[in-house]
């Protein structure tokens, strides 16, 4: 199971006085089972990027091949492709629309063609999954608090059971506990299932402390691509292009600044944790 | 795919008509209106059509932005072409079976058909080179009179202006729900009516409830910053009178008086 993108470009309103690039050239190949972030600016082409993974948009140029079939061939799947590389857009709680909780988790199961009975297990799964308490199954959606309908718009995507996840923004408008629980979720998502998680965020902390590989949109093009490690030892490129590095990896270069002997890039709390208790072991910390 | 609706929408650009004051255009716009329905003369059509195509020229708007407008009205024009066309008295001067087309009718027809294309080009010319805000700022100005007569005018032109700031934003909210319901393996193309209405609920729901909700907000954020009504309410940029739009009067009275005297020769 792999998405490959092959020297994608793709512009709004071309021909236009509102022409804007928002992909330049991005080729990029995104494995089986992986936990990808993408950060970037405001504009710098996150949102664009994604929604060509499951074709909402149609690349100006260049192609995208869905484990080895080209997406935009004549006769290939697209409404298919969408329930498998399953989206959840910013804010998705604005699209709930039905009387119940349970019925809008279902809409998605039966645009898949399921029967009722199945798409109602399915609704019952991915509202369990995200940990939606069973007494709210049958109120309105629009009742909810907001950390409740966005886990129940989010149940709405995972019903259709998708092999790629998508979430763009997912934690925006959460509180910190709102925030902690959903990308635990996430994370073990990812963990049982195996399946592929594409993270945009904002935080340079979750994304360091989540995923195993991270993608860096600037202007349209793949800025960097790697590791939390090599992507965030990069502090000054980072900064100039709007970004930053988590805390703890500013933490552990102004140690490295003041002459103790810092190993690696530390991204995680944890990690630089242990750089510091190695380092102390060392006697390394009294400069 | 909701990129393409140009009504109310502003079309940038560096040129004379762009620097005109609202008021002036909303005047020209009324004047041309009258001047399309008192013309009947080929002649009169000849000179609105060299007007026209002027002002198109000068506006540096790319011509493809007026005509999209047209596309709506495509079938209100072949049915008003076709009945003037086929049902109006007049000297026959072709005959096919029950179809009779008479001289007047082509006339009528031809008439009808070219002063609803003027009609959309034109108007929209206007809105492609006025920003909403200057639009309703002009209106204000326009038909402050009317607000002794017990009309509540800076309370409707705040309502236009709102209403036309709401077109792009609900267009885009529209678009990103409609590509989240898709997401979701919505299908708004295949099926019959019946199907492909009831496949509008998941857009329209969420589309009114964040309308009421953007509506209620914007509502909270201008009591938040004072906002009272019309009373004593100053502007930033108060529409001033310069050179250029007096020249812009001046053409367009001239404008007038050539169509009227055609009209009475």
């Amino acid at each position: 199971m792999s998405i490959i993108l092959d020297h994608v470009t793709y512009t709004y309103s071309a021909g236009t006085a509102y022409e804007v690039k928002a992909l330049d050239d991005v080729s990029l190949k995104l494995s089986d089972g992986e936990f990808i972030g993408i950060i970037g600016h405001t504009g710098s082409g996150k949102s664009t990027l994604i929604q060509h993974l499951n074709g909402l948009l149609k690349a100006t140029s260049g192609a995208i091949y869905f484990n080895g079939q080209d997406i935009y061939d004549k006769d290939f799947d697209l409404k298919g492709l969408r329930t498998r590389v399953g989206m959840v857009f910013q804010y998705p709680e604005h699209q709930l629309f039905e009387t119940t909780v349970f019925e809008d988790v279902k809409y998605g199961p039966k645009n898949q063609g399921l029967s009722d009975k199945e798409a109602t297990n399915r609704a019952f799964d991915a509202l369990s999954a995200v940990n939606f308490p069973d007494e709210y199954f049958d109120q309105s959606p629009f009742e909810l608090s907001g950390g409740q309908k966005r886990r129940a718009a989010i149940a709405g995507v995972l019903a259709m059971e998708p092999d790629v996840l998508i979430l763009d923004e997912p934690t925006a408008g959460l509180d910190p506990k709102g925030q902690r629980d959903l990308l635990t979720l996430i994370r073990r998502m990812h963990k049982e299932s195996e399946r592929t998680i594409i993270l945009v965020s904002h935080s340079m902390e979750d994304v360091a402390e989540y995923v195993d590989r991270i993608i860096v949109m600037d202007d349209g093009k793949v800025f960097l691509d790697g590791t939390p490690e090599t992507v965030f030892s990069h502090v000054t490129e980072l900064e100039e292009r709007g970004l930053a590095v988590p805390q703890v990896t500013y933490l552990m270069e102004e140690l490295k600044g003041r002459g103790i002997p810092v190993e690696g890039h530390a991204t995680t709390l944890k990690s630089a944790k242990e750089e510091i208790l190695r380092l102390s072991r060392a006697g390394a910390l009294h400069v | 795919m909701f990129r393409e609706i140009t009504l109310g929408q502003y079309y940038p650009a560096d040129s004379i008509l762009h620097r005109l004051d609202p008021r002036v255009k909303l005047f020209g716009t009324l004047i041309y209106i009258i001047v399309l329905f008192v013309a009947s003369e080929p002649i009169s059509f000849g000179v609105i059509t060299a007007a026209l195509v002027a002002v198109i020229l000068i506006s540096k708007v790319p011509f493809s932005y007026m005509t999209k407008g047209l596309s709506g009205i495509v079938m209100l024009l072949v049915i008003a072409g076709i009945f003037n066309l086929f049902m109006t008295p007049g000297i026959p001067i072709f005959t096919w079976g029950p179809l009779t087309i008479t001289d007047i009718g082509l006339k009528n027809a031809a008439t009808m058909v070219i002063r609803m294309v003027y009609l959309i080009v034109g108007t929209s010319l206007m809105t492609l080179t006025t920003t909403p805000n200057q639009l309703t700022d002009g209106l204000e100005r326009s038909m402050r009179h009317m607000s002794k007569l017990g009309l509540p005018v800076h309370e409707i032109a705040m309502m236009m202006s709102i209403a036309l700031r709401f077109i792009p934003i609900l267009v885009e909210e529209t678009d990103k729900i409609m590509k989240a319901q898709m997401a979701r393996g919505a299908d708004f193309e295949s099926g019959g009516i019946i199907k492909r209405t009831k496949a509008m609920v998941p857009i329209l729901v969420p589309l009114f409830v964040s309308a009421f909700r953007r509506a209620s907000d914007l509502a909270m954020a201008m009591e938040a910053r004072c906002y009272h009504g019309g009373e004593g309410r100053t502007k930033m940029k108060p529409l001033t009178y310069t050179a250029l739009d007096r020249v812009a009067y001046l053409v367009i009275l001239v404008f007038l008086a050539v169509i009227i005297v055609l009209a009475l020769m």
